[in-house]
C-alpha cells in the first residue's frame, strides 16, 4: 500500500491498520526504506519494522519487568510511541538504536511507577513468581530468582547498561547512543553494576 | 608499580580488549585480580538469566496489538481534529466575534465603576444617581455624548423623584437603566421624559 502524500498520517494509520497487506518489496527492504515509508503513513511498512524488532524490544522490556504480560504491554507501548514519534526520527541513529532507547525509557518509566527503589537488604522479596522452566531444579530457580531480583534492584543507569551490554550484545557505543551518554560512562556503569551485583549476591547464591 | 585498573579497564578485560601492558599489571596485582574475579562471577550469574521464549502465537499477536492501538489512537485523534475544519471553525469564530462586539458595546455604554445599591449606598451618603453619573467614582470619560445626554436627562428627572420613586417606577438596576437610556432616540427620550413626569406627578393611591 502506498500512502497518499497529501493525507494526514493519522487518517492513513486508521485505514491502513485495518487493511495491512503483505508487500513483497518490504520483506527485503532495509530499515531506512521502511522508516521512510512509515513516516509517510504506510502502516504496512511499520508493521514490518515491528516484526523485525519485536523480539529485541520484548527482551529488553522483559529484562526490566521480568513478567511476560508487563513485557508484552511495554512492547506494544514502545512501538506505538515509535509510530507517533516517527516524524521526529531524523535517521541520525539507526532505527534499532532508536527503538531500543524508547523501550528502555518506557520500561524504566513503568518500573519506577510500579516499584520504588529497592532496599539492597530485601531484594530477595522481589523474586519473580513466574513459572519455572521444565527441568530447572529448585536450587537453580532460587538462584535465578535471586540474580533477577539483584539486577532489578540496581540503579536505573547501571541496570540499563548491564541489560543492554550483557543481554543484547550491543557495543558500548551503541549502548551509549541508546542511553544518551558517553562510552566511558557506559563502561563505568557496567562495572559498577557488576560490582553491586556481586555484593548483593553475596551469600545468596 | 603501575596504577590499578580503572572501571573502564575492568570492562575492557571482560571484553578481551585490555592492552598488554595493563594485563601485566593485573598479573602482578592481587587487588585487581580479586576485583576481576568478582566482576567475572557477577557477569556469569547475570548471563545465566534467560528470557523465557513466549508462545509462537505471541509474536503475530504483538503486531496485531500495535496495529489496533495505533488505529484506536488515530480514531481518538480524528475526534478532536474533526473540529479543526474551516467549515466548523469559521462559524464559531464569527459567533465569538459577535459576542465580543456586543460585550464591548455594553462596556462602552456603561459608566465606569460599580454601582452600589441598597443599604451600602445609603450608608455612605451617596445616591444611586451620583454613582450612575460617575461623579464619585472614576469619571466615565469614554462614554459617548449621546449616553451622557441621556443620563443627564435621567439625572434631571431623578432629582424630581420623591423617596421611593425609583422603586415605584420599577427601576432597580442602574446599569440596565443606563444601557436602555443610551439606546433611546431623541423622540423616545422625549416620550420617556413625558411618561416619567406624569408618573411623578400622579398622586399616590
Amino acid at each position: 500500500m502506498r500512502a497518499d502524500a497529501t493525507a494526514s498520517p493519522w487518517t492513513l494509520a486508521a485505514s491502513a491498520a485495518s487493511t495491512v497487506s503483505d508487500t513483497p518489496a518490504f520483506e527485503t527492504a532495509d530499515d531506512v526504506v521502511l522508516v521512510e515509508a512509515a513516516r509517510r503513513g504506510d502502516a504496512t511498512a511499520f508493521d514490518h519494522l515491528v516484526t523485525r524488532h519485536r523480539r529485541a524490544v520484548y527482551q529488553v522490556c522483559y529484562r526490566f519487568v521480568h513478567q511476560h504480560e508487563d513485557a508484552a504491554d511495554l512492547t506494544q507501548d514502545t512501538f506505538v510511541r515509535a509510530w507517533k514519534s516517527l516524524a521526529n526520527f531524523r535517521g541520525e541513529a539507526r532505527f534499532s538504536t532508536w527503538i531500543h532507547r524508547i523501550a528502555v525509557n518506557v520500561s524504566l518509566n513503568r518500573v519506577s511507577l510500579k516499584t520504588p527503589v529497592a532496599d539492597t537488604a530485601d531484594f530477595d522479596l522481589m523474586a519473580d513468581q513466574h513459572a519455572p522452566a521444565p527441568g530447572q531444579s529448585l536450587v537453580d530457580r532460587e538462584r535465578a530468582a535471586a540474580v533477577r531480583a539483584a539486577v532489578q534492584s540496581l540503579p536505573p543507569r547501571q541496570r540499563t547498561a548491564l541489560v543492554l551490554r550483557t543481554y543484547h550484545e550491543l557495543s558500548h557505543q551503541e549502548v551509549a547512543d541508546i542511553v544518551g551518554t558517553s562510552v566511558g560512562a557506559v563502561k563505568a556503569n557496567v562495572f559498577h553494576a557488576l560490582a553491586n551485583l556481586k555484593k548483593r549476591l553475596e551469600g545468596k547464591v | 608499580m603501575t596504577p590499578c585498573l580503572s572501571p573502564d579497564e575492568f570492562v575492557d578485560l571482560l571484553d578481551g580488549a585490555l592492552p598488554a601492558e595493563r594485563r601485566a599489571h593485573l598479573d602482578a596485582c592481587a587487588v585487581c585480580q580479586a576485583t576481576a574475579a568478582d566482576v567475572r562471577e557477577a557477569l556469569a550469574a547475570a548471563e545465566a538469566l534467560d528470557v523465557p521464549e513466549p508462545s509462537p502465537l505471541f509474536w503475530p499477536a504483538i503486531n496485531a496489538r500495535v496495529r489496533s492501538a495505533i488505529a484506536d489512537d488515530a480514531a481518538t485523534t480524528r475526534g478532536w481534529r474533526a473540529w479543526l475544519r474551516l467549515d466548523v471553525l469559521v462559524p464559531i469564530a464569527g459567533l465569538a466575534l459577535v459576542v465580543m462586539a456586543i460585550a464591548s458595546a455594553v462596556d462602552t455604554l456603561s459608566p465606569v465603576g460599580q454601582f452600589p445599591s441598597g443599604p451600602d449606598a445609603v450608608a455612605d451618603g451617596r445616591s444611586p444617581v451620583e454613582f450612575a453619573d460617575g461623579v464619585l467614582d472614576e469619571p466615565a470619560t469614554d462614554a459617548p455624548a449621546a449616553a451622557d445626554d441621556a443620563l443627564a436627562m435621567m439625572v434631571d428627572l431623578a432629582d424630581t423623584l420623591p423617596d421611593g420613586g425609583w422603586d415605584a417606577l420599577g427601576v432597580t438596576r442602574l446599569p440596565d437603566l443606563d444601557v436602555a437610556a443610551a439606546a433611546l432616540t431623541d423622540e423616545e427620550r422625549s416620550a420617556l421624559a413625558s411618561l416619567l413626569q406624569s408618573a411623578v406627578e400622579r398622586p399616590k393611591s
